[in-house]
Formats: C-alpha cells, structure tokens, sequence
C-alpha cells in the first residue's frame, strides 16, 4: 500500500500551536511576508497553519525511495487544494544534502536567509549517512552558518524522535557542559549526574540539543534564545521531541561563548508535556540547578 | 499462430512525438481540457463563480490545475484509454482523446487527480510514459492494449464532499522539452493562445470584451496563473478604435458564422513585433494558429497589410474543427466556408489599410514640402543660398506643387493637413514667382561677387556642369558641395 500524506495528531496541531506563539513572540517586522524553509510533510501543515504569516514556503520533500514522485506529488496538489501553490516551492531530495549542496537532486537552488527554518524531522537526530557523517547536525550547524553570513535573526525549529541516539556524543557534550558550570562555579555534579543516569534519551537530548545550537550560534555572531523543550506522543505513539530557538544576529557578537546563565537556564528550563493535545510544564523529575553565585 | 493486434506501442510513439513540433502546444492541451470542465461546471452550476487555471513550472515538472466540474471514476479510468474522449466536438475545445497523452512525449510520468462535483472522493490516475516508451524503444513493440493497461493505475481516495477540481502533473519534464520550462516564453504563449481575459491596461478591454460577450454565444474567458502571475491577452496600444465584423454563413441564413474585431496600427504600416500582429482565429476562444494563418486564408492580395492590424476572428461556425495541434483548420467544407465567406473582413482591412496609407502618404508629402519650402525661404531671407542653387529650387517647388495635386484628388483627408496643403500651394506659387521674377532674390552670385571675367565664368560654370552631371541622381550631395565651394572660396577670398 502507498504512503499516504502524513496524517496529525492532536499533540502535533498543539505543537504547531506553540511553535506559531514562538514565531509571533520574535518576528514582529513584515508579518505576512516571511520566508520559510524546511520540512513541512507533503500534507503541508506547516504552510497551512501559519499560511496568514509567510509568503513563501520553500518546502522540502525527499518522498519513499524508488516513488519519490509519489509524495511530491501530494505535495503539490495538497498546495493547490489549500490555495497556497504560487507561495510553495517545493525542493525535492534530502534536506540535509539540500542544505550542504546548496540545490535539491534537480539543481533548484536555496536561496537564503528565510525567516523560519523548520527541520522537522521524523525520525532521530543522529543518522549517518554512508560516510559515517552526521547529516542532521550538519545540516543545522550549516543553516546557522548559511543565515549568519547574511546577518539574517530567525527561528529556528527542530523536531525529531528519539531514534539512534549517539549516546557518546550526547553524554561528551554534557560533560563539557558539566566542566563549563563547574568553572564557573555551580554545582552541577549532582544535577548533570542525575541526567546522565536517566533510563530516559530525552532528558538528555533536552540539554544537548541547545546546548549544540548554541555552540553553533555563537561561532556565527547569533545570540540564542531557546524556549521549552516540547515532548510529545507522535503517530503510533512515537516519542517526539520539539525545539524552537530564536537567533538574534549581533554583528558585535564576536565569537561569543555561551553564558554561565545559559546553561543554567538550559538545564533548569522545564518541558512542555503535551498529552492529548493539552501542554503542562514539568520537570520530568530531574532535580534543578542551584542559582549561580553572583 | 501467434496472437494478433490491431495497433502497436509505436502508434503511440508517433501520436504523441509526431503530433506537436512545437512543444508548447502540448501545455495549451491541458490548458484545454482545464477550460473544457470549467465550462462544464458553469454549465451545470451556473451561479458558482470561476476561479483560475493555475499553471506551475518548476523543475522538473509542470502541474495545471482547475476547479473545473471534475472526472468521475469513469471518465478517469477512461482518461487512460487514447483516442477515446466523450466530450462534444461542438461544446468542447477537446474531443479527440489523444491530446492527454501527448504529455508522455514530454514527462516521465502523467499524474492526474480528479475530484468530481459532488462526490466525496478523488480519483488518482497515472500514466507511467516513461517505461511505456522504454518498452516500444526496446524493440518490442507491444500491443497498444497491453501497453496502456500495464503502465497506467487509477486509485481511489477520500475527499472532502464539497470539492471539484482537476490537478495534472506532467513530471520530469525531458530535457528536450526545455522549452516548457521557460517560464518567460510560456507567459507569452499562454497570453497569445489561452482563453485567458483581455489585459485590463489595454485601452479597449472593456469595450471589446463586451461585445464577444453580446456577440459570441458561451464567450468564456477563464483567469489563468502561471506560477503566481496572472496571464492576459496582450496588445499594442499604439492603435486605433476596434472596428468589430459580424460573418454571416450566406444571405439565406443569417447566422453568425464568425465574429471578428480588429484595431488598426495608429502609426505607420506593420505592428512590430510582426509575431503579435495580425487577426488571430479562435475556437471557443483558443487560439487557432497565430496571425500568418488568417493572412494565410484571407489576405489574396496585399497580404503585408494584414499585419497592419490586430485582433481575432472568433469560430462560430460547428462544422469547422481546429486540427489536433491548432496550427490550422481540418481542411474541409468548413474551412473552406470559413476561408470564402471571412476574407470580406480580409478586403475591408485591406481597403481601409490603404486609404489610411494614402492619408498617410499625403500628410508625409504635405509636412514635407512645407519643411522644404521653410528651409528655402529661411536661406533667401538671410541671402545664403548658392545662385548655382536656382535651377533646383525652381524643381523641387514644381515637384512639391504636382505631388500635392496629385494626392488632392479622390482620398478622403484630414481637414488639418487640408488647409495646410494649401498654404503650402500659396507659398511655392509665390516663391516660384519671386525665383522667375527677381534676378537676385536672396541668392548668392559667387561670380558676381569675385568679378569673374568671362573665361573664368566659362571655367566656372564648366566646372559646375560636370558637378551637375555627375550627381544628378544625388541632388542634396551636389547641394552640399557647392555650399561647401562657396564657404571655402569666401574663406579664402575673404569675401
């Protein structure tokens, strides 16, 4: 049977929900007028729901290998049932080599900066290619570099699962972070122990995600705002995970290191639990850092 | 005994290959079938309003997509079949059933939704060219039947009840169709042969388009987008007020056979660019052909004025069908009806084209002979102008004088250049009486001036004569030399 257009949960109309209050929060100038780049399935949820905000929608959509046509397809007529066609334009292939290549596998260029970019992806972040390479984290440092060399501020969206976790790299990462804190003097070794023992990914993809785009933000002139963490149940119950990051380019910024306050506030932020389309904060049971000395 | 066939994979090949040099033709098809289920649906839902064709081009595909009636699932199982189409020759702008699969000589792959009026689904099918031609190139040929079942699905979907629309992806567009992706070059020849309305900034929309509505029975213009932009009929604005033209089949019956309007340039001669120019045949308003072929049918003689005009001949009459690629008329008892009874618009433009040009003519030679005749008179008054000059001034007040009455008989004229024709007569009479009268009269005697004795008077005029001969064809260079001998003499004599 073919794969159809992508169907959403409740949970995922009340992620689009927050991820809309995300972008009127931060973009205020030329509303109607933005320009989004990124995954928004061949149902185009995305372009539908904040249809009212965009005026382009660069749309991504790889398709089911061998009926790749298939999906894009969907896309595009789903574009027309919803009145959005001339603002679509679709790239067909694979976001992340889109992004590296700077085209799509027909030679349709990426025009940057947008105002959104929206990595919605369905599966986990650490996916390698044959290489060895990990395309989605490149992808994301690649978009802040893109839109950092044109000094462009945007939102950046980032959604995935919790398949493959690297649990090298994400546990590495948290112990840089622990380093970092300790510098400065916080006592974070029981909170980041508390987190690294977690039976849960996502408590620690929680802090390693920010904590990566802000790494990546910093060596780009960005200064990162990151809002809560979503968790949510996706189709088939698959556990899914939302970030939402606001970028603020600061020419001045020169190789900013992140703030002592940043990662407190990363790892004291709570999740945004979504159950059955309604959000209550919650700190997952993981113990909070103690306010820095001043 | 092997099992037998009546047609093979390679009739298609042809149909879809041989039928459309021009590949753009093959993006009006669908563009066609689009305006045919539009007409359907205001024919059958008559208060609904009609939204626009939406054309998309981005590689490496084209989508045409209409809210139109819609295909029920057995228009579009039938939608595979070629050749087979149940749309009326007389109501529709398609009707062959071929046109469809012309798309398979451009696209890997033809997908078309279909959601019918009324009907909560939406039915999907999809033609799948390129192994369809993979296999006929192969060698082997197969059965068209075999070949049309095995490479083309329809499927069936939910949607939702209140939607009607017909979306169709020609996808991957073949290389040597590059020319269906130049989105420039689509926007102009979607503007010249599409049902598209009038271009609201040109002059005359309004006045014209009501008359096709009074005078074409069913006039349907359909809005129609290319990635985002609207698409309009285009004309010059440098012309005249549209003159219309009802053709009747004969003077027994007096139907409509054909409703023309035209406008005509309001500068002089052709439009340019030619290729915009002309009266263009339109059947259920698509282009049929472009301006050469109404030059082609109706213009017996003088054909060049043709493209003194544009506009279009709207097809009433049933009994002329458009040849499957709409670069001309099946040739016929229609056409040739069609060709005897319009070329009267063809001698009325014409007649007209050449009085225009004649009043044109008349106030070039008026406008002239007075820039002439001012020139003259400037030079005399200010006592410049060469003795040796006098015989040729005498010429070109005469020639001025018998090219004037030679156009002040039978044209009609602008009462303007009228009264200025004779006002010029007044002044070459008067200065060719001051010229045969006066022996000085404004005019330079270098001779007279230096005292040239009577040898060098002969020298000189010798000189001169030789001059005379030698550019008699070339009368404004002569002048310009002698004006040059008498500067430089005067230069050097100090004179």
């Amino acid at each position: 049977m073919r794969k159809g257009p992508q169907r959403f949960t409740r949970n995922k109309d009340r992620v689009r929900e927050l991820q809309r209050e995300t972008l009127e929060k931060y973009l205020h100038e030329y509303r109607g007028r933005w320009r989004y780049f990124g995954l928004p399935s061949s149902a185009l949820g995305d372009a539908i729901a904040w249809r009212d905000l965009f005026s382009e929608f660069v749309a991504v959509e790889r398709g089911v290998e061998g009926k790749e046509w298939e999906l894009q397809h969907d896309l595009e007529l789903r574009a027309f049932r919803s009145g959005i066609s001339a603002r679509v334009t679709q790239l067909r292939g694979d976001i992340d080599r889109i992004i590296a290549r700077g085209k799509d596998s027909f030679g349709n260029k990426v025009v940057f900066p947008f105002d959104v970019v929206s990595l919605d992806y369905s599966g986990g972040l650490f996916y390698l290619d044959k290489k060895g390479k990990k395309l989605r984290l490149q992808a994301i440092a690649n978009v802040v570099e893109l839109q950092g060399k044109v000094g462009k501020s945007f939102v950046l969206m980032v959604s995935c699962n919790l398949d493959a976790v690297n649990q090298a790299e994400v546990r590495g990462a948290l112990g840089n972070m622990k380093t970092e804190l300790i510098r400065y003097g916080a006592k974070a070794e029981e909170v980041l122990a508390a987190y690294l023992k977690d039976a849960r990914d996502e408590v620690r993809l929680k802090l390693y995600v920010p904590y990566f785009v802000n790494q990546e933000a910093a060596k780009n002139h960005y200064h990162c705002e990151t809002q809560n963490v979503i968790v949510y149940n996706g189709n088939r119950g698959v556990r899914m995970m939302a970030f939402r990051f606001f970028l603020a380019f600061d020419q001045a910024t020169e190789a900013l290191r992140s703030p002592r306050e940043r990662l407190s506030q990363i790892i004291n932020k709570p999740f945004l639990e979504i159950i059955d389309g309604q959000d209550q904060l919650t700190t997952s049971g993981m113990p909070k850092l103690e306010a820095l000395p001043s | 005994m092997a099992q037998t066939a009546f047609a093979y994979g390679s009739v298609l090949e042809a149909l879809s290959r041989g039928l459309y040099p021009d590949k753009r033709h093959i993006l009006r098809e669908f563009v066609q079938n689009a305006y045919d289920s539009i007409y359907d649906l205001r024919k059958a839902h008559p208060k609904l309003g009609i939204a626009p064709i939406e054309i998309k081009i981005q590689s490496p595909s084209i989508t045409i997509a209409d809210l139109g009636l819609g295909m029920t699932y057995t228009q579009v199982e039938q939608y595979r079949f070629l050749g087979f189409s149940e749309k009326e020759r007389t109501k529709h702008a398609g009707f062959r059933g071929i046109g469809k699969y012309s798309g398979s000589a451009v696209a890997e792959k033809l997908i078309v939704d279909s959601s019918p009026y009324g009907t909560a689904k939406r039915f999907r099918v999809v033609i799948h060219a390129d192994l369809m031609m993979q296999e006929v190139k192969a060698g082997n040929n197969p059965p068209l039947e075999r070949l049309l079942e095995e490479y083309t699905e329809v499927s069936e979907e939910s949607e939702e009840a209140e939607a009607h629309y017909t979306f169709v992806e020609l996808h991957k567009i073949a290389k040597d169709a590059d020319v269906l992706m130049d989105v420039s070059d689509i926007s102009d020849y979607l503007a010249r042969a599409a049902p598209v309305p009038f271009d609201p900034h040109f002059q005359y929309t309004e006045q014209i388009e009501k008359k096709l509505r009074e005078n074409v029975p069913e006039y349907l213009a359909v809005p129609l987008s290319l990635n985002g932009s609207e698409i309009r009929k285009k004309f010059f604005s440098n012309c005249l007020e549209p003159e219309f033209d009802s053709v009747l089949f004969d003077d027994k019956k007096p139907e409509v056979l054909a409703f023309s309007w035209s406008c005509q340039n309001s500068e002089k001669g052709q439009f340019d660019p030619k290729d915009l120019a002309g009266l263009v045949f339109r059947a259920k308003n698509i282009a049929v052909g472009d301006g050469q072929l109404s030059r082609r049918m109706l213009w017996k003689t003088t054909p060049e004025r043709a493209l003194h005009f544009f506009g279009e001949i709207h097809v009433l009459d049933p009994d002329v069908t458009p040849s499957s690629d709409r670069t001309d008329f099946e040739d016929d008892k229609g056409r040739t009806r069609l060709a005897t009874r319009c070329a009267r618009i063809a001698s009325n433009l014409s007649r007209k084209a050449g009085a225009e040009s004649q009043i044109r003519r008349f106030d070039e030679v008026v406008e002239k002979g007075s820039d002439v005749v001012k020139a003259r008179e400037t030079d005399l008054k200010a006592g410049k102008l060469p003795a040796e000059l006098r015989e040729q001034v005498v010429f070109e007040m005469q020639k001025i004088q018998e090219n004037v009455n030679k156009r002040l008989k039978g044209v009609p004229k602008k009462e303007r250049t009228l009264r200025q024709a004779k006002r010029l007569m007044t002044k070459t009479r008067r200065l060719l009486y001051t010229l045969q009268t006066d022996d000085k009269a404004g005019f330079v005697d270098l001779a007279g001036t230096l005292r040239f004795d009577a040898k060098m008077r002969t020298l000189y005029n010798t000189i001169l004569d030789v001059l005379r001969e030698e550019f008699r064809h070339d009368t404004a260079r002569l002048e310009r030399i002698i004006r040059r001998i008498h500067d430089a003499v005067k230069a050097r004599f100090d004179t």
